[in-house]
């Protein structure tokens, strides 16, 4: 879980970094590139803090 | 005909469910369940102005649902012996979906100006869309449809709430004109507090001008991502703990929640213009977007945690259902 969470978190800190890393001439990565990285890892920080609470009322 | 007096064969119409542990879901609803989502997405497939998630969700949902339910629900003289429907209601719902399909292709030329669009067309045009789900009504003689949704009533209820809030990008930006002035009002006052010399400028996109960070709200700063997030996160729980939920509880906590997800996103999109006026600027220009999945991720965790406990039934009929599952 908490591997998940670890996972989440770079992925949202480092999908905009590497947006503009290679801003100019580069491939530059597109808003709609962005959106989806986004939810997918706002979900995944979403999914994997209900699996814990879960956890926790099911103890 | 579906339905039969026989009822020797009953223990054919209920099956055990991998996905529903000890449940049994009767596989004639199933049948008709699965037939429907296939056929609607025919339907949008071959006449693409019909495309619409929403009955595609609804379906979805409502079979996930009757997957997850425990209770044998339907008693034996009530289920029919055979998961099939008749030839008769078969051909009738083919039929149904084949006339819809041709005339929505005949239409196109005429109904395409009106797709997609916030218009008074374009919300009848979303609205009949929908047609799509009632041919299912062939595929069951009604009596029998009128029990179904009886005993299955809050699957239904839930289907329901799909289809109307599953996701309503196009109500949203119907209102943006009025929403956008209030989102931009609210979130005015409450950093004008903290941000001296803050200033407002009106305007279909309204922008707050500060002394270091002028933040223009556009549409996509709506909250309509916010408000996905927490279809998709909510769903998640609805489906996993079906059995364990107060079922009323639970549909006042969706809409409570999606009113905290715009809540939440004013008190984001305040918190950029503070700290963006507090020398944070760059950071803020850089990591907005991102910042605000994390804010939505925290708003909803937050929610649950203050909600989870409320929309569960009592602690030993969880831990219960837990070990049945």
């Amino acid at each position: 879980m908490k591997k998940l969470l670890m996972l989440a978190g770079l992925i949202v800190v480092l999908a905009p970094h590497s947006a503009f890393a290679h801003n100019g001439k580069h491939h530059r990565m597109r808003a709609d590139e962005m959106a989806g990285i986004g939810i997918g890892a706002a979900a995944l920080i979403g999914a994997a803090g209900y699996f814990l609470l879960r956890r926790r009322h099911a103890d | 005909m579906v339905s039969s007096n026989n009822t020797s064969g009953v223990s054919r119409f209920f099956h055990e469910s991998p996905f529903s542990g000890h449940g049994r879901a009767p596989r004639f609803l199933l049948f008709a369940l699965l037939l429907s989502f296939a056929a609607i997405a025919a339907d949008q497939f071959f006449a693409p102005i019909l495309h619409t998630t929403s009955p595609l969700w609804a379906v979805a949902a409502f079979i996930l649902l009757v997957l997850r339910r425990r209770e044998k629900l339907l008693s034996p003289g009530e289920t029919p012996d055979s998961f099939l429907p008749s030839k008769g209601r078969a051909a009738a719902f083919l039929t149904a979906h084949l006339v819809l399909m041709i005339t929505a292709r005949w239409l196109t030329p005429a109904l395409q100006p009106l797709a997609g669009k916030t218009t008074l067309g374009g919300f009848l045009l979303a609205g009949v869309k929908l047609c799509v789900l009632l041919p299912t009504l062939f595929l069951l003689p009604l009596s029998q449809w009128k029990k179904v949704l009886k005993l299955y009533a809050s699957e239904g209820i839930a289907a329901l709430v799909v289809l109307i809030t599953f996701f309503p990008r196009r109500a949203l930006d119907s209102i943006w004109p009025w929403y956008g002035q209030v989102l931009g009002h609210t979130v005015y006052s409450l950093s004008r507090l903290l941000v001296p010399g803050l200033g407002y400028v009106k305007d279909l996109t309204p922008t707050l001008s500060g002394p270091d960070l002028d933040v223009t709200i556009v549409q996509g700063c709506s909250g309509i991502n916010g408000f996905e997030l927490f279809d998709f996160l909510f769903s998640l729980v609805v489906v996993l703990d079906w059995n364990n939920l107060r079922k009323n509880r639970t549909l006042i906590a969706y809409f409570a929640g999606l009113l905290a997800m715009f809540l939440g996103n004013a008190l984001r999109i305040t918190a950029f213009v503070v700290l963006g006026n507090h020398g944070l600027a760059e950071s803020i220009t850089r990591f907005h977007v991102s910042a605000g999945w994390i804010f939505f991720s925290g708003i909803f965790l937050l929610y649950l945690c203050l909600t989870y406990g409320w929309i569960l039934k009592k602690k030993n009929s969880f831990v219960e259902n837990q070990r049945q599952a």
